[in-house]
Parts: structure tokens; C-alpha cells; sequence
């Protein structure tokens, strides 16, 4: 354990002090004004709603379709991460920026690329009523829990596949292979042996999975259709088409609430499985690919992407440069023209310099707030008696840290403009909230990603370093930041991607006019019109590509890294 | 005397005691060992000695300074750790040049001083390997030479040779020994192995429940161990509990001794040590001796000794007889016991 | 003591009047569909010296639940984007200063639902079903006229309309057919219409991008949007077009009027730079401006349509209009109501 002087711990305040003015003040000065408008609780809204049965039924919809979700992409993503951390083969960055690049697209972009696949007039109806000669499309996924579930996977795909690989890849094979040597099978030695050691990434990865799904509002709203809704959704209905504050603040507690019980157990079984590990490089652990099973491997993984997330983002580049006359770059030409002069024509090195800055803003801010939440949760705390329990703080702050993620974009939007709106804290209508929101959603993917590698650095290599007379602050650097440079990584291209997907926490907050690519890409499907919709698609696909240059971007810090950890 | 603790405390929860008013001296170029078995402390007190655990009380002196509270990155203390603690992401020469380099040292002066602690260690060709590729043994030669290069003022071991095969250990126990003495760096080493001990340590150190039981050189140790609890660490079985009677006269259940030393009060509670080679057995009485009749209960060859178990008035004892014997399980023997060499603990 | 006093006043007097007369910034917080051409806002700033800096902030009902949120410390000085079926929740929320702009004698009184003139039309648009031409005349079939057309068995799957609890146009279009029924037979209507396999999306976008076939790879020929549709696609067509693909259908009672609403915010500390603003708003140069830029219809009689307006798209005879005060105390009701019928 370090041991800090003074205004080293003060340091350690600091993310919890932006959690406390950017979160839960905000997030307690709305409820408070919904829940008690009058200073003391008004119980009988809330007690109507538990009586609605409706309400009980959007929950039980909610939990069981994130569990669902939550299974299928693990159970997809666990053979690929696997080939990802073991096998080293051409194109393999290039698939790992592939995998992350559906998070960024709009979800009404993203339905639209399904429709063109899978609709009843899209292109593989299309194919099985030519091949087949079917009377009429076989596939009918529309508006079907089916499509909600796909679309789940396509979003949450890269999440379960990074945090897994970056972890796996550092895994020594030898224990596996011991266990095999003591008679077991290559199925229960990875039951036995892999698995508890590979657990606690992969709950990590389930649990931002299952928060993303149990929140999800733009799938079930756009892709499940009306006759699905989450409490996200719901919430949504509430505080905005209804303006009902009790019921939307009720059902945003129910959902904070139930998240946090989540967490709480996350967090404890979290502590009970995290042991140090002795971490093997991954170039020790990476292999060529050689043998038949080898090649069946990489060859279905990589059919796997394609299938998943290849078809689906080709399609909207297809799109993109298809007209009415065949192929065409007229859409993305288009983009540089303002032909009404209007004020909001967004010129798209604006667009992509606004949302490279907010996206930069947000992974330094995430990067260095998440940093130390990770640094601080990994110290030794006081502990609380509850009961005949022991509580360490640590325990609690941990899932407080992740609780954005998991309240209503709407709810915290509205907060802010009641809670923020004196000095020093009078950021409401600036331009800093914007990353400062993205900022409250990316810390939990840089504080996931980073946790694991952190307490799996054995103690005696930071007691090794300073014996040798490093300092705290160069045992760190020298020890710790190389250990943990990877993870950060992972953390830091997710912020990245979180801030240029635009997540619905800027939906509902009122901002300077600096238009992002997302917000150009609303403009223009708001809309009718053909070129609209080409401008769209053109600036979707803008979208990939400059996050696909991010991506590379943020990797290459990792050349120059003797380990590659 | 360059290391000094003077009632060193230390406990980790309410309930349990780890180091408890440890006082100790050791002098320049020393090798010491701390021995006992695991949970005794005695790791406990290395750490605090390194500064990597803050003691509650007490104090560590060292070259006449008090160190108590320096971070231990400031003791310029050198350590080896029972995992050794190598740097996973380093080569073998950026592991032993880590030290060198916190320390400030020119570049030049650490390829240089790295290439004489690999060649000191035999692993000159393995400067480029990486950890994940080393041997065991291996491995514990580039801990100690990254623990040596800064050329600390103490060197710490922690059971540096515990998760070592034993053929290696025996071999390292050897080099360690001569690179210590090469060296001549005062050491402190920690190991539940009396073996391991008896051939590095000058001094050896064995410590129960956060105490220290006795401080001896290991031959000393040996022939006289001060308590019940470090003769039978030492492997000692014949621990008679016996009754001073009168001065210099102890009665036990195998019979009344006459120890010169046993000057206490009548009715104080003592034991005895019976050494495994002090006694004779014999199938007949010898005369001139003090003889008794025992069973033999257990027979256990040990190569160039075997190991006769008996029993003497219900008491189980143990006798190392040098050649192999006759006697079956549940004969009668006559034992010989050398009076003289009997030790009251 | 005297001397220290009389050089702070001085010193105060001679700050007041150095100080040049500060050029006035105005908030103007609206949705994120507004739009405005550059030149005509810089002809304002010009004119005036007022700088206005716009902040969107998200869809409709959102600006304006944020503007009730903020009213004891307003967001913004003028707050533009409340329509007919908000009008209400803000009226009764009080977060509009009145101001009797003198270009309201150029705005129809039909417009005019506030008479206190806290909330001023700047535009209006109606909601009506938009049809693919060329699909009807591949197939020979004759297009939708009113709303009873779509309960035909021609018209069976054809059609796609937005969930009101969801989106504007599809609550729009539930009152269209609410004011046309009446309160006893719209249920009735609706629950034909979901016999006749009506498909539900949850939002305006997914309905035409990606079900109506004009517009997508979808199977929906009839599509709930603006009467202004066909004039965008053909100024938005990806090549010249002489005819609109799509049309609107126009019957009575077939469309529901929207209508936009601007105000002052309660709180402001620059009212009469305000209503500077919203005489602007009101007034020719900005009015002409609006339809090709926000795809909506000028409040202003006088304000003259651009040629691909007037060309392509129509505006009905008789829309269906309803109260605000009814649509405020029964929106809930009949989104429950319609809930119930089409998605249970």
C-alpha cells in the first residue's frame, strides 16, 4: 500500500468532489423538487404508482431483456476475446476498432442499417425470397424482442470484447495448464481454473453490459417499437411528454436504486474474487496461428464480426455513397454546401472539430478523474460497522461512481438546470457541462477498466521499488503506470467513443450553439428529403471513420511499451 | 553495532499480536536469521525493519540514527522477496538496473555495475531475457542481484529459497552463503527452515508469537536450546516435564535426574531435554549405567542413522542409533541415558 | 474623510460614464429543429446591436419542462418552439412576460390562441398523411382522400403513423382524428385502423426513413408528416425533380395544425431588447425565411412564400383544430386511451 502525504490524498478528493457537484447534488435538488415540492415527501403519488401494475410490468420487462442481452453478448463475446488475447494475426487492430465503432452511431442511423438487412424489403429477405422463391419475406424481426436483443449486441459487443481480451491477453496459460496435468479435461480445467481467474472481467464487462441494456432507451423506443418500453423510456414519457415530476423522480429512484443493489453485491463479490496475479506479458502469451484448429478459430471469429458488425456498418457506408444513379460521393459533397445560409449549417470540419474537442475534453477529464477514483478505491479505508457487517467506504464508493451510468439522462439533465445555476458552480448553459455530463458517464468504463489491472499488481513489486529507493510518486510511475497503461488505454477509448456518440446525457441540456456530428447527423433526419437522408448517412459514416482514426490515434501512445501490458 | 530495535510492537487487528516488544542488535557484516514458524512475526519484523510497516511502538536504529520513521525508500536497504517481486515488465538488466537508477546513477556506471552483479550471480548471457522466461532459480539470482546492485547497507531476505525445489535450495543455499560473505553485506534472513538456518546465518534468531525465544550462533542453538518451543523447533522429541524436588534433583515420569543447574525452588515445574544421541540401547542391561527397561513402539530408517521410538513409563522417546539394529516392534530394550548430557530448558 | 468620499463618488460618476452603453446579448433557448438564415439574423444585430445567441436544448416538450424548471431564474430571455398542444403547461406555469407585439394585426386572429399575448405564433405547420405517388400510380390504386379512406381494405398495411405518447406528429395526428370523431367515435376509428394492420413507430425519423417507400427500403406507402413534405423532397432531392414524389393528404379534418409559439421569459433582464427580438421574429424579413428553413408555414399573412412552396405542397382548407385548454386537461387521457386500443 502507498502511503501518501497530505495534499497527495487532497488529490484523491477530487474525483469525489466532481461526482458530488456534477451528480448527486444535481440529482438530489430534482428529486427533492419532485418528490417534495413542499419540503416534506408526498407519499401518495408514489404510493399510486406501486399500485399500478403497469409499472411492476416495465420493470420486470426491463430487468429480464438487460439479463437476456447481458448473456448473449458474453457468451458472444468470450470465444472471440479469447482469440483476440491468444492469437496474433494481420487486420487484428483494425477488427478491434471495427468492434467499437457501432457504439458511436446513432440508434436511428443504426435501425435504419437494419432495416436495409433485415426488413421485409431489405437485402436478405431479399436474397432467401430469390433463392428460395418464397411467396413472402422469412424474416420478420421487426418491432419483435429479437431485434432488440440483436441491436443490444451490436452496441455492447466491443465492451465485453475489450475489457475481456485486455485482461485474458495478460493470463498465463501455465495454471490451465496444470490443472489439465492434474487430470483435468480442457473443459473443466478452464471451469476449474480459467474461469474464476478470467471472472472478475467478465462481471466487470456484465455489469456495464446489463447497466447499458437495463437503460437502453433508443433501441426499445426506435428498433422494439411502441409496444416495448423500459423505465429509461418511461421516464423519458414522464418527465418530458407528461411533465409528471413525482412519477418520472419515482421511477428514476427505482431505477438508481435497483442498479445500486446490483452494484453493492457486484462490488462485494468483486472483492471476495480479485486476487494478485503473477501478469504475463501478452507477447509471451500471444501465439501464431499454426494448427487446423487455429485457423477454424480465427476464420469463425472472424466471421462472427463480420456477420454481426461488419454486414450491418457496410451496409450504411454502401448507402452512404449510393444514389439515384448508382455510385455517388454527391451526399458528402453536400455536407461542405450551406444552400440555405443557414445559421445551423454545420461546415463538417466544424462538426468533427466539436466533437473531437468535447471527445478529447471528456478522456482527459474521465482519464484523470478515473485514474484516481481507481487509485482511491484500491486504498485500505476506514471501515463502517452496519450491523454486525463491516463496510469499507471503499465499498460504497465504487457503485456511487457507477450510479451515472445508470440514471436517466432526462432526470440529470433536468437537475442541472435547478442545481447549477449559481456561482460558483453557474455552468448551466456552458460550454464546459456538455463534457463535464459525457465526463459522469465515461468515468465508470476508465474506473472498470483500470480496477482490475490495479489490484492485480502483486504489493511486493511496489515494496520491491521502494526498497530500491523509489519514491512513492517513482514506485508509481516506474511499477504501477506500466502495469495499468493498457487498461487505461481500453478506459480512454471508451470515453473517447462515449463523448462522440454523443450519449443521451446532452440531450436534455441546454447548450452554446456548438453543433457535434451527432447533433448535424439529428438535423438532417429531421428532415424529408432524399439528399437529407444521404447527408445523414454521409456524416454516420464521417463519424466512424474519424473515431476509427481516434481509436489509432489514442493505440499509438502504446508503441514504446516494452511489455505491452 | 550497525542495527539496533529496541522493543519493536506491532499488531495488525485487536486480537492478534504479529511483532511484541522485539528488542535486537546486530553488528556489521553480519548474516542473521530470523527463524520460527509461519505466523511467529518473524516477516513481520523484517518489514519492519525495511520500513515497509510502521511499528506501534518501539524503535529502529541504525548506524547509531534513528530510522524509525524513514520510508523505506530512503534506508537504502536492499531486499529479497519470498515471491521475489520481479518486475514483470522489465528485462533481467532493467530489474537489477532499477535500484541503480532510482539512486541516480550515470548510465554508464549501471551497465556497468549491472554486468558485474550478473556475472557475480553466473547470468551474464540472460542481461536481455525476459521475467516470464526464467527458471525458478534463475529468477531467485536476479532478485538477489537487483537486491545487491545499489550495494545496500542491509540486506533483507525474505525466505528468499522458500518456493525453490529442494536440490536447488541446497545448491543456493551454498551460493547464497558465499556471495553474502563475498560481498560482505550485513543480512537479515527469514526462514521457517532450520536447515536453511544453520548454514547461511552467523546468528540465529527464533522467534514464537511475536517474541524472540532465544538468539544463539547456530551451534550453540543446537547443543543448548533455551525453551521447550525451540528445542522442539529444532526437532528435539524427548521433552520431559519434570518437578524440582530438591536442589538439583528433578523428578520426571521416567524417573528422578540429578541436573546441577536445577537450583530453583522445590516444587518449581521444569523440563528436561533429552539429546536423540545421548543414550545407549541394548537387549541386556550394561552395568555401570543408569538402565531401564522400555518397548520399542516405531523403527525408522534415515540412512546413516535410524530413528528407535520408545516408550518409558507411558513416555514416548525418541534415540538416534547409529547403526541399524535387531529390534523388532514390541521388543523389550534396556536404555542407557548419558546423565550428564540430560539439559534442563 | 469628506475628500476620500467625494473621490469615490467622482470615481464612480466618471466609471458610469466612460462606460460605453453595453451591447445587449440575448438568450433565445429554443428546440433542436430550429433554424434561421444567417444574413437575416445578422440584419437584426446590425439594426439593432443586439446579439442573440441561440441555445438548443432538445426536443419540444423538453425546452419547455427546462424553462418551467428555470423559471425563478430564467435560461435564456426569449424562449421560441412552444406549439399548440404545450401552449397550456406553459400558460399555467407562468413563465411568459405578455407583450402586445404591433405585428399581431398581421397575424390571422385563427393563429392567435393566447389573448393575453404571453405566447406569440410565429409559424404554423400541419400534420397530414403524405403518400408515395409513384407507388399508387405503379399499382393503379387510387390515393388516400380523408381518414376514412385508410380503414378501406385496399389500403390494408399500408399505412405508418408515430406513437403520441412519443412523437409530436403522432400526438398531432391523434387529435386530428380526435377532433374529427369526436370524443365517442375516435377510439373507434383507431381501433379499425389497427384492423386494417396499421404499422406504430415511436418516433417521425424511423417512420419515414425507414418505413415509408418513398423514402426508404420500407413498406409503407401512407406515412403521418407535414404538409410541407413534398416541398422538401423536392428542394432536398438527391437530382432535380419537376414533381414532388410524395403528396399530402388534404380533407377536411385530415390534418391537424400545429402552431408555434415564441415568448418572453418571466425574469429577464432585457424586456425591451426582447421584444425587440420577437417583433423580429414577427416581422417580414424573418417570416419569409421560415419555410425554407424550418419547413413550416409564415404566421405573418404578409410574409410571401418561395416559389417550391407554393408549387409543391398545400396547405388544407379546413384543419382540424382543438383547444388548448381541452388538449392540456385531456392530452394524457387520450394517449391512455389510444394506448390502450393500439398497443394492448
Amino acid at each position: 500500500m502507498i502511503r501518501l502525504r497530505f495534499p497527495a490524498k487532497l488529490l484523491f478528493l477530487l474525483p469525489v468532489a466532481f461526482l458530488g457537484f456534477f451528480y448527486l447534488y444535481p440529482l438530489a435538488a430534482i428529486l427533492r423538487l419532485s418528490l417534495a415540492p413542499e419540503g416534506a415527501v408526498a407519499w401518495q403519488p408514489l404510493r399510486e404508482l406501486a399500485r399500478t401494475p403497469y409499472y411492476w410490468r416495465v420493470l420486470w420487462f426491463t430487468t429480464w431483456q438487460a439479463a437476456v442481452s447481458t448473456l448473449l453478448v458474453l457468451l458472444l463475446a468470450l470465444p472471440t476475446a479469447y482469440v483476440f488475447a491468444r492469437y496474433r494475426f494481420r487486420g487484428q487492430q483494425a477488427l478491434r476498432t471495427l468492434s467499437t465503432l457501432p457504439f458511436v452511431l446513432p440508434t436511428v442511423v443504426v435501425a435504419n442499417a437494419f432495416t436495409a438487412l433485415l426488413g421485409p424489403n431489405g437485402l436478405v429477405n431479399g436474397w432467401l425470397v430469390g433463392w428460395f422463391d418464397l411467396a413472402a419475406p422469412p424474416i420478420r424481426l421487426h418491432h419483435t424482442i429479437w431485434m432488440i436483443l440483436l441491436a443490444h449486441i451490436f452496441y455492447n459487443y466491443s465492451v465485453a470484447l475489450r475489457i475481456i481480451s485486455a485482461f485474458w491477453q495478460n493470463l498465463g496459460d501455465e495454471l490451465a495448464q496444470a490443472a489439465q496435468l492434474l487430470g483435468a479435461s480442457p473443459r473443466r480445467a478452464f471451469c476449474a481454473v480459467t474461469w474464476p481467474l478470467l471472472r472478475p472481467a467478465v462481471l466487470a464487462a456484465a455489469l456495464l453490459v446489463f447497466i447499458f441494456c437495463f437503460t437502453s432507451f433508443g433501441v426499445v423506443l426506435i428498433l422494439g417499437g411502441p409496444r416495448f418500453a423500459t423505465l429509461e423510456v418511461e421516464i423519458y414519457r414522464q418527465a418530458v411528454q407528461v411533465f409528471d415530476l413525482p412519477v418520472a423522480a419515482a421511477l428514476s429512484l427505482l431505477q438508481i436504486g435497483f442498479t445500486l443493489v446490483l452494484l453493492l453485491v457486484y462490488v462485494r463479490a468483486q472483492a471476495r474474487m480479485n486476487r494478485p496475479l503473477a501478469l504475463r506479458a501478452a507477447r509471451v502469451t500471444a501465439k501464431p496461428i499454426k494448427t487446423a484448429v487455429d485457423r477454424l478459430l480465427v476464420g469463425a471469429t472472424l466471421a462472427l464480426l463480420g456477420l454481426l458488425l461488419g454486414l450491418p456498418l457496410g451496409a450504411l457506408l454502401l448507402r452512404s455513397v449510393t444514389g439515384p444513379d448508382g455510385l455517388t460521393l454527391l451526399f458528402y459533397r453536400e455536407l461542405f454546401i450551406n444552400r440555405r445560409g443557414s445559421l445551423f449549417f454545420v461546415p463538417p470540419g466544424t462538426a468533427v472539430f466539436n466533437s473531437v474537442a468535447y471527445a478529447l475534453a471528456t478522456m482527459l477529464l474521465a482519464v484523470v478523474l478515473g485514474l484516481l477514483a481507481a487509485l482511491l478505491l484500491t486504498q485500505k479505508g476506514k471501515k463502517l460497522t452496519i450491523g454486525n457487517r463491516q463496510w469499507s467506504i471503499v465499498n460504497w464508493l465504487d457503485p456511487l461512481f457507477m450510479l451515472p451510468l445508470a440514471t436517466s439522462a432526462v432526470t440529470l439533465g433536468f437537475g442541472f438546470i435547478i442545481a447549477l445555476n449559481r456561482p460558483p458552480l453557474n455552468l448551466r448553459s456552458s460550454v464546459l457541462l456538455v463534457p463535464i455530463a459525457h465526463t459522469l458517464v465515461a468515468l465508470p468504463f476508465v474506473m472498470r477498466s483500470v480496477l482490475p489491472a490495479l489490484r492485480r499488481i502483486r504489493p511486493s513489486l511496489r515494496e520491491a521499488a521502494a526498497v530500491l529507493g523509489a519514491n512513492p510518486r517513482q514506485a508509481w510511475w516506474h511499477v504501477d503506470w506500466p502495469l495499468i497503461r493498457r487498461a487505461l488505454l481500453v478506459g480512454a477509448v471508451f470515453a473517447f467513443t462515449v463523448s462522440m456518440g454523443e450519449f443521451g446525457a446532452t440531450l436534455f441540456i441546454a447548450r452554446p450553439q456548438t453543433p457535434t456530428m451527432p447533433v448535424a447527423i439529428f438535423r438532417f433526419l429531421g428532415q424529408p428529403g432524399a439528399l437529407n437522408y444521404g447527408q445523414a448517412l454521409a456524416m454516420s459514416s464521417l463519424l466512424m471513420l474519424v473515431c476509427a482514426v481516434g481509436f489509432a490515434a489514442i493505440e499509438r501512445f502504446r508503441a514504446g511499451d516494452e511489455g505491452e501490458f | 553495532m550497525l542495527l539496533e530495535l529496541k522493543s519493536l510492537s506491532k499488531r495488525y487487528a485487536p486480537a492478534t499480536t504479529a511483532v511484541a516488544g522485539v528488542s535486537l542488535a546486530i553488528d556489521a557484516g553480519e548474516i542473521v536469521c530470523l527463524l520460527g514458524p509461519s505466523g511467529c512475526g518473524k516477516t513481520t519484523l523484517l518489514r519492519l525493519i525495511a520500513g515497509l510497516e510502521q511499528p506501534d511502538s518501539g524503535t529502529v536504529w541504525f548506524a547509531g540514527r534513528q530510522v524509525t520513521a524513514v520510508p523505506p525508500h530512503q534506508r537504502e536497504f536492499g531486499m529479497m522477496f519470498q515471491d521475489f517481486a520481479l518486475f514483470p515488465h522489465k528485462n533481467v538488466a532493467a530489474n537489477v538496473a532499477f535500484g541503480l537508477q532510482m539512486h541516480g546513477w550515470e548510465r554508464p556506471r549501471i551497465a556497468a555495475r549491472v554486468a558485474e552483479m550478473l556475472a557475480l550471480v553466473e547470468l551474464e548471457e540472460l542481461a536481455q531475457r525476459d521475467i516470464a522466461q526464467l527458471s525458478g532459480g534463475e529468477q531467485q539470482r536476479v532478485a538477489l542481484a537487483r537486491a545487491l546492485a545499489p550495494g545496500p547497507r542491509l540486506l533483507m531476505l525474505d525466505e528468499p529459497l522458500g518456493a525453490l525445489d529442494r536440490a536447488l535450495r541446497e545448491r543456493l543455499m551454498l551460493d547464497l552463503r558465499r556471495i553474502l560473505q563475498q560481498v560482505g553485506v550485513t543480512a537479515v534472513y527469514v526462514t521457517h527452515d532450520q536447515m536453511e538456518a544453520f548454514a547461511i546465518a552467523d546468528r540465529v534468531v527464533v522467534m514464537n508469537g511475536g517474541r524472540i525465544e532465544q538468539v544463539a550462533v547456530p551451534q550453540a542453538l543446537y547443543a543448548r536450546p533455551a525453551t521447550p518451543f525451540v528445542a522442539r523447533f529444532l526437532g528435539f522429541h524427548n521433552l520431559l516435564q519434570g518437578v524440582v524436588v530438591e536442589l538439583g534433583l528433578v523428578e520426571t515420569a521416567v524417573g528422578r535426574f540429578t541436573i546441577p543447574e536445577a537450583n530453583a525452588p522445590k516444587g518449581t515445574a521444569v523440563t528436561l531435554l533429552i539429546p536423540p544421541d545421548a543414550a545407549q540401547i541394548t537387549n541386556y542391561p550394561l552395568p555401570g549405567t543408569h538402565c531401564q527397561p522400555a518397548i520399542v513402539t516405531a523403527l525408522s530408517f534415515r540412512g546413516r542413522y535410524t530413528q528407535v521410538w520408545l516408550r518409558l513409563n507411558g513416555v514416548p522417546l525418541m534415540f538416534e542409533q547409529p547403526t541399524y539394529p535387531s529390534w523388532r516392534i514390541g521388543q523389550e530394550v534396556w536404555l542407557g541415558l548419558q546423565l550428564e548430557r540430560i539439559l534442563p530448558l | 474623510m469628506k475628500n476620500i468620499l467625494l473621490t469615490l463618488v467622482l470615481f464612480l460618476l466618471a466609471g458610469c460614464g466612460a462606460a460605453e452603453p453595453q451591447a445587449v446579448r440575448l438568450r433565445l433557448m429554443t428546440h433542436d429543429s430550429f433554424s434561421v438564415s444567417e444574413a437575416v439574423l445578422a440584419q437584426f444585430t446590425a439594426e439593432t446591436g443586439i446579439q442573440v445567441e441561440v441555445f438548443p436544448a432538445g426536443d419540444g416538450g423538453a425546452v419547455l419542462n427546462q424553462a418551467i424548471l428555470a423559471k425563478n431564474d430564467p435560461l435564456a430571455d426569449v424562449l421560441f418552439g412552444v406549439d399548440n398542444t404545450f401552449l397550456s403547461r406553459a400558460l399555467e406555469n407562468d413563465i411568459f412576460l405578455p407583450y402586445e407585439s404591433p405585428l399581431l394585426a398581421q397575424i390571422p386572429d385563427a393563429l392567435q390562441l393566447d389573448p393575453q399575448h404571453r405566447a406569440l405564433p410565429v409559424d404554423y405547420g400541419d400534420v397530414c398523411l403524405n403518400y408515395d405517388k409513384t407507388w399508387f400510380a405503379a399499382r393503379g390504386l387510387q390515393p388516400p382522400q380523408t381518414l376514412d379512406d385508410l380503414l378501406k381494405p385496399a389500403y390494408k398495411g399500408l399505412t405508418a403513423v408515430q406513437n403520441p405518447a412519443t412523437s409530436t406528429p403522432g400526438l398531432a395526428f391523434l387529435l386530428a382524428t380526435v377532433a374529427t370523431y369526436g370524443e365517442d367515435g375516435y377510439e373507434a376509428f383507431w381501433r379499425d385502423l389497427r384492423a386494417n394492420d396499421v404499422l406504430i413507430t415511436s418516433g417521425w425519423e424511423e417512420a419515414y426513413y425507414g418505413h415509408f417507400t418513398a423514402a426508404s427500403d420500407g413498406d409503407r406507402p401512407i406515412v403521418v408528416s407535414y404538409a410541407s413534405s413534398p416541398a422538401a423532397e423536392v428542394i432536398f432531392a438527391a437530382e432535380p425533380l419537376s414533381e414532388a414524389p410524395t403528396a399530402s393528404v388534404l380533407g377536411d379534418g385530415a390534418c391537424f395544425r400545429q402552431i408555434e409559439f415564441v415568448g418572453i421569459l418571466r425574469g429577464t433582464k432585457h424586456e425591451a431588447a426582447a421584444q425587440q427580438l420577437v417583433d423580429f421574429m414577427l416581422s417580414k424579413p424573418f417570416q419569409e425565411d421560415i419555410p425554407l428553413q424550418m419547413f413550416v408555414f409564415p404566421a405573418n399573412e404578409t410574409a410571401v412564400l418561395p416559389p417550391a412552396f407554393v408549387q409543391h405542397s398545400a396547405i388544407p382548407a379546413n384543419p382540424a383544430t382543438l383547444d388548448p385548454a381541452l388538449i392540456a386537461a385531456n392530452r394524457e387521457r387520450w394517449i391512455a386511451a389510444w394506448t390502450a386500443v393500439m398497443l394492448r
